[in-house]
C-alpha cells in the first residue's frame, strides 16, 4: 500500500502545508542565482510565445491604448523582479542599488539589456525640452521582442515593445524611482531607411522622483 | 539573547515573520519575549525602517553592520530573491514557503 497512514509525520507535516514537492526534492531555494548567467533561450521560442501573449492581450482589448496597457501590465512584474536578480548577480562591491536617475538608466541601458537581449540599448537621452525635465528616452534601433510581429497598417500606432516597456516600468518601481513608461515607433517609412523599426521608450519619473533628487543634490 | 526578523512590503505590510532565540554560548534558539515585548518589537521594526529608509539615499552603506547581522541578512536576502523569482509570487505578497521558514531558522542558527 502506497498511501502513507496518518501516524506518519512526514505525510502529516506536508499535507498540512498543502505542498506538493518535486519527485527529486529539489526547490526553487535550493537552486543557485548565478547558474544561467551566459546561458540563452532560443528565439524561435520566445518569438512564438510572444504572439501568443500579443493576441491574448489583443483579444482583451477594445483599442490600441488599450492593448499597449496589456502588454506593460505583463512586463512590470518581470522588472521588478529582474532588479533584484541582476544585483545579487553583481560582484559585491557593486551591489549596490542605483542611488539616482543617472545610475538607474544605465543600469537598465546595460545590465537589463544585456541580460534580456545580449546586447546595450543603442541610446540614452534626456528630453532637450524645458518643460519636461522628468522625460528621459531610451532609444533601441531594433527591439528583439518586435522582430517577427507584423503591425497591420491601420494599427500604425501600436508598438508591441510595450511589453520592454512594462519591463523598464517595473525596474524604475522597483529602486523607488516611479516612472510611466512608453514605448514609440519613430523609425521612418522611407525605402532604404536604416532601422525603420527603431523605438524610443520613454520614462517619464513622477514629480516626487525629481524632486527627491533635487534634494540629494544638494545635500 | 532573543531575536525578532519580519520582511516588510511596500505598503507596510508584513511579508514574513520569525521570532527565534540566539544559537550561540549554549543558546537553545527559541525566543523568549514576553507578552509585552512582543508588541513593542514592531514598533522597533517600524521605527528602524524608517532610519533606514532616510540612509538608503546617502552612502549606500548601514553605518557600523554588526558582522553576523550582515551575514544573517545576505543569506536570507538570497533565499528572498529566490522566493519571488517564482512566476507565481506577486510583489507584497505574503511568502509562506515552510521551506523559506527553514532557510532563514537554519541562517539563524548558522550566524546568531
Amino acid at each position: 500500500m502506497s498511501h502513507l497512514g496518518p501516524g506518519s509525520k512526514l505525510a502529516s507535516s506536508k499535507e498540512q502545508a498543502g505542498l506538493r514537492y518535486p519527485s527529486n526534492g529539489k526547490t526553487i531555494y535550493h537552486r543557485p542565482l548565478n547558474r544561467s548567467k551566459t546561458a540563452e533561450l532560443s528565439q524561435a521560442a520566445f518569438a512564438y510565445l510572444f504572439s501568443e501573449m500579443v493576441s491574448y492581450a489583443q483579444k482583451r482589448s477594445t483599442g490600441i491604448q488599450e492593448l499597449e496597457k496589456r502588454l506593460n501590465e505583463q512586463g512590470h512584474p518581470i522588472g521588478l523582479k529582474l532588479l533584484d536578480l541582476l544585483l545579487i548577480r553583481e560582484p559585491a562591491r557593486s551591489q549596490n542599488r542605483p542611488l539616482n536617475i543617472i545610475a538607474l538608466l544605465h543600469f537598465i541601458k546595460i545590465n537589463v539589456w544585456t541580460h534580456l537581449f545580449g546586447r546595450q540599448a543603442d541610446r540614452l537621452e534626456k528630453s532637450s525640452n524645458p518643460d519636461t525635465p522628468d522625460e528621459y528616452m531610451i532609444i533601441d534601433n531594433e527591439p528583439l521582442v518586435n522582430a517577427y510581429i507584423s503591425v497591420p497598417r491601420e494599427m500604425n500606432q501600436l508598438n508591441c515593445a510595450a511589453y520592454v516597456a512594462g519591463i523598464i516600468e517595473g525596474v524604475c518601481d522597483g529602486a523607488m524611482f516611479p516612472a510611466r513608461v512608453t514605448a514609440h515607433t519613430v523609425g521612418g517609412k522611407e525605402e532604404g531607411e536604416m532601422w525603420p523599426g527603431k523605438t524610443v521608450f520613454l520614462v517619464k519619473f513622477q514629480p516626487e522622483v525629481l524632486e527627491r533628487e533635487a534634494l540629494l543634490g544638494k545635500g | 539573547m532573543s531575536y525578532y526578523f519580519a520582511i516588510i512590503g511596500t505598503q507596510d505590510n508584513p511579508l514574513f515573520e520569525y521570532e527565534f532565540g540566539t544559537s550561540k554560548q549554549g543558546g537553545d534558539g527559541q525566543a523568549r519575549f514576553g507578552e509585552q515585548a512582543r508588541h513593542l518589537n514592531q514598533f522597533i521594526l517600524h521605527s528602524s525602517l524608517d532610519i533606514v529608509e532616510e540612509l538608503q539615499w546617502t552612502t549606500g552603506q548601514l553605518p557600523q553592520t554588526e558582522e553576523a547581522i550582515k551575514n544573517f541578512f545576505n543569506e536570507v536576502y538570497e533565499n528572498y530573491v529566490k522566493a519571488i523569482m517564482s512566476p507565481f509570487y506577486k510583489a507584497n505578497q505574503e511568502i509562506k514557503s515552510p521551506i523559506f521558514r527553514q532557510k532563514v531558522a537554519a541562517a539563524g542558527r548558522k550566524y546568531l
